[in-house]
Formats: structure tokens, sequence, C-alpha cells
């Protein structure tokens, strides 16, 4: 990661503490979110860039115009953290290149996950988070036949195999994902699906990582088993949970993946 | 039926010298406990069904339960009258086939109705369209349905004029496609049209990337190129896609310099 970016993480999962009056503007790329207390009141602004604004955190910037639109929450609390979040919704990629897997394959991927912010006061037990920022940009979409689908986001960073540390944002986790094609027929697919609420969180050294997943294709008449470890990737010795899954997952998962019949959506 | 005839039932004289003040009691408690009883066994059906059967058929039977809980306390309060019961059943089997014969087409509407819950080619809540009446389902009864319109008009639709007409349920998937029909001028670049199109949906946030906009060539005519381009996009948003959707490609189009086709006609003229 360049320098800007080791400044940024793992600081900005840190606790930090917004005294009477005080501004705080936390850049993530293209997402700036402007933070201000006023009298027992916390006023929260998500302003979009056009432009790649680079991860920064700034103490007492320069006061935004007054066009950006201010939230209100009613608050006693002075000290909060963003805590790093999984999509709401499943995400969809695709491969670079066209993959096929040919039977009693399998192949591991490093997948770029997108995050959202949490926003929550410091010490304070339980689920407390009371706004949640989505990072970067996603776009909705859906997955399956037009009557029977679920909405995803569609996700613009391809399935790759490996990642480029280079190119690893603070405002992505990476997720080791496998999938085992352990039909007798070739899984050639052009859009795959992760199920991202069901993914934890946890504190690598360079970035955020989340648990394994295991996606185990049967067959295109059958859904694929998913499964998630129940620990953090053995990429490094140890990584504190920061994020438990959105939904806890079941042992195993019976989910539709992939995606490679052509539905009638035109006549 | 023959209203005299429930007069002589009753047993006027055996009120009178029977303490009627203990049988006017029993028909209070009867009146007030059944009541009572009813409006618990609503609301327990409510508490239990409500997460297990569709909004319309737990009213329906929450109705038919409750018709027959009337009909249970009038027969307990008939009883303490001292009224004859198996005469007026009888005179009801009578009045039942005289009233069936002459409500045929309410008759037809129930009937309709439970076909209607059989099949559910909606529930409460969807957006229909019958002919030219477009609205929220309301309620789904045993002989109407009802619906309201977007300018909030209360309409009743009888289940038999539903059964044999085309009803199309809007939102009974949770997408669906916007179709927008254009006609360029001939001459226009088809594939930047396409492009910019395209580039319009996806600058749209609750339009979908998937299923992908339809680009659909229709006809080309002497007034020029007449094509389908079809959004979809996540139920509940229809208006803001609609004028977002119009407003981007107007201010797209004059940006890209691409023209609609206007009708024309051309007229020659022979010398003479």
């Amino acid at each position: 990661m360049t320098k800007q970016k080791t400044d940024f993480y793992p600081e900005v999962w840190k606790e930090f503490l917004l005294k009477d009056n005080q501004l705080i503007l936390f850049q993530f790329n293209r997402k700036a979110i402007w933070l201000r207390r006023r009298n027992e009141a916390l006023y929260l602004a998500e302003v979009e860039n056009d432009n790649d604004g680079g991860y920064r955190i700034i103490r007492d910037p320069e006061p935004p115009g007054d066009e950006i639109p201010w939230e209100q929450y009613i608050t006693r609390n002075r000290e909060f953290r963003f805590q790093p979040r999984t999509p709401d919704q499943p995400l969809i990629l695709r491969p670079l290149t066209p993959v096929a897997i040919l039977p009693e394959v399998q192949i591991h991927y490093h997948v770029a996950i997108p995050l959202w912010a949490g926003l929550t006061p410091s010490r304070v037990r339980g689920n407390s988070i009371f706004r949640d920022v989505e990072l970067n940009k996603l776009s909705h979409t859906w997955f399956g036949p037009p009557s029977s689908g679920e909405f995803c986001y569609f996700w613009e960073h391809p399935l790759e195999a490996e990642l480029d540390e280079a190119q690893i944002e603070p405002a992505w986790a990476i997720c080791p994902l496998t999938i085992r094609n352990n039909s007798k027929s070739l899984l050639k697919f052009e859009r795959f699906c992760i199920r991202s609420l069901y993914l934890s969180l946890y504190a690598g050294s360079q970035s955020l990582w989340t648990n394994e997943v295991k996606v185990t294709f049967k067959g295109a008449e059958q859904t694929s088993h998913i499964s998630f470890s129940s620990r953090h990737p053995s990429t490094e010795k140890s990584m504190r949970l920061l994020s438990p899954p959105r939904v806890p997952p079941e042992q195993q998962i019976l989910k539709r993946s992939f995606d490679f019949f052509k539905y009638f959506t035109s006549y | 039926m023959d209203v005299t005839k429930l007069f002589e039932q009753i047993n006027f004289e055996g009120l009178l010298l029977e303490n009627m003040g203990v049988r006017l009691i029993r028909i209070g408690i009867y009146l007030i406990l059944g009541l009572v009883l009813l409006r618990l066994i609503q609301f327990l059906l409510n508490r239990t069904l409500k997460s297990s059967v569709s909004p319309q058929a737990l009213m329906l039977i929450k109705k038919f339960l409750n018709y027959l809980g009337f009909f249970v306390i009038l027969l307990l309060v008939l009883h303490e009258l001292d009224v004859q019961l198996t005469a007026i059943l009888g005179a009801a089997g009578v009045l039942g086939l005289a009233l069936g014969v002459a409500s045929r087409n309410s008759l037809g509407n129930i009937i309709s109705g439970l076909f209607l819950i059989g099949e559910r080619p909606f529930e409460i809540g969807n957006i229909i369209q019958i002919g030219d009446k477009t609205g929220v389902v309301d309620s789904i009864d045993l002989l109407s349905i009802k619906i309201i319109t977007f300018s909030n008009h209360y309409i009743r639709i009888p289940n038999e004029t539903i059964i044999n007409s085309d009803v199309v349920n809007i939102t009974r998937f949770r997408i669906r496609r916007m179709d927008i029909t254009l006609t360029v001028e001939r001459g226009t670049d088809l594939n930047k049209l396409e492009q910019v199109l395209r580039e319009t949906a996806g600058e749209i946030d609750y339009c979908l990337t998937e299923p992908e906009p339809l680009f659909l060539l229709q006809e080309i005519t002497e007034t020029g190129t007449a094509l389908l381009f079809g959004v979809w996009f996540q139920n509940p948003y229809f208006v803001t896609v609609k004028n977002e959707l119009l407003k981007t490609l107007e201010a797209r189009f004059a940006r890209e310099a691409l023209t609609l086709a206007v009708p024309k006609m051309i007229i020659r003229q022979s010398a003479p």
C-alpha cells in the first residue's frame, strides 16, 4: 500500500473523540464523511467525490459549503468509531476472462469485498450502529430469473486469482475464496454471486480480511454448497475480529452461486 | 318467511310467568359474552394465522367465524325465548332457496371469489390493472374486491368481473421493465445512440445493471428509425426511474446532438 493508505489503515477503524464544535473529515477516496458535534447532537454528512480523493483523516479541516446534506443524531456520546461492515446484499462479480473449471478441479481466488462503515458510539455493548455508510459506489443488480431472483450489488472489481497488494484499497477487505467443481461437467460461468452477508471481518497487518469461503458446485441443476470458516484466514498468524457477519451463517448454505443461463428478458 | 309465525313461536306467557328478569339477564349475558368471545377469537386468529396465511384468506376466515358466531348467539337467544328452532330452521331452508334464486348474481360473485382465493392471481398490496382501472388491492372479499387508485379513488369490482377479465398484476414480481419507444431521424449513428442510452441507464440509481437494458430496433420508416429501449428497475421506484431517465436522456440527447424524428409529410406537385 502507498504511504497515504498505510497512514489511514488501521487508524480509520479506531475510536476517535469528537469535542464540542469540532469537525472531522474521513476521506475514503470517492466518499467523504463529515462529522461535527454541537450541543449534544452529532451531525453527519456523506458526500460523493467524482475524483479520487485519497484516504485521509483530517481533524478541524476547512468547513464544507452549506449545500452538503447534514443529518442530525441526538446523543451525549463524544467518542465514536467506524466499524467496518460487509455489504448488506450479496455481490455479483464477473471474471476478467471467461472461466471454465474442469470436473474435480478447484481454484483459489482473493476477492476484493467493498466495505460499509457503521458509525457507533464507543464502549457500547451489542449492536449499536446507528448509521451505515456505503464507501464504494455499487450499482443495483438482479441475480437469477426476473420472476424469482434476488437483489444484489454489482461490483466492478473483477474476479481474479490474485490481488496485487498495491491495488488493495482501505475501503475493501480481502476474501479468500475457493471454488470446487464436484460435478461431472465443465463449470463455465459468467457471473459469480458471493454471499457477503455471512462474512466476518478481521484486521490484518496491512488490510482487512474476511473468513474463508468455499463453494462446491454440484451441477447446474442443483444449488451450490457454500461453507464459511469460523476463524480468520491462515495468511497471518493472528488477526483480531473486528466485525461479526451481518447474518450468522449456518454450517452449510445451499444457494445459487453461478449464473450461466440466459433468461428471457427480451422478446 | 312469515314474521307473525315467528312471533307466535315466542312464548310471551312463559316469559311473563317464569321469572322474566332472569331470562332477560341470561340473554344479556349471552349477548355480551358472545360478542366478547367473538372479539377474542378475532384477536387470536390475527396473532396465530397472520404469518401463515395470506391476508385475504385470514379476512375470509375471520368473517366466516364472525357470521357463525352471530348465528350461534342468535340461536341461544331464540332458545331462551322458547322459540321452536326446528320450525325456524325449516323456514330458513326455504328462505335460503328463495334468496338463492333471487340473488344468483351474488352467488356467482361468491363462487368467483372462492376461485380467486384458490388461484391467487394477486394479493392485498399488489398493484393491478383491470380494464381501464389501476390501483392497489385493498381487500379481497366474498363478493368483490376493492382497489384504491393512485388518485385515492375507492373502486369496488365484483368478483365475477375479475374472473371474466384480463387482470394485469403489475407488482407480482420484485422487478419489472420500463419500455420507452423512440423514433430518431434517419441517418442517426445507431451505435452511438445505443451507447448513450445504456450509459444513461447506468447513471440512474434504481435501474438495474442486470438484467441488461433492452435495445431493440423495431422498424425503419420514412420518418425515422423506431426503437424500443427497456430498463429493468426495482418495483417501488417507477416514478423516480421514469422521471430521472427521461430528464437525463433529454439532456444527453442535447449534448450529443441526437434528434428525435418529427413526423413529416412530403407533398409532390406535378406540373399542370
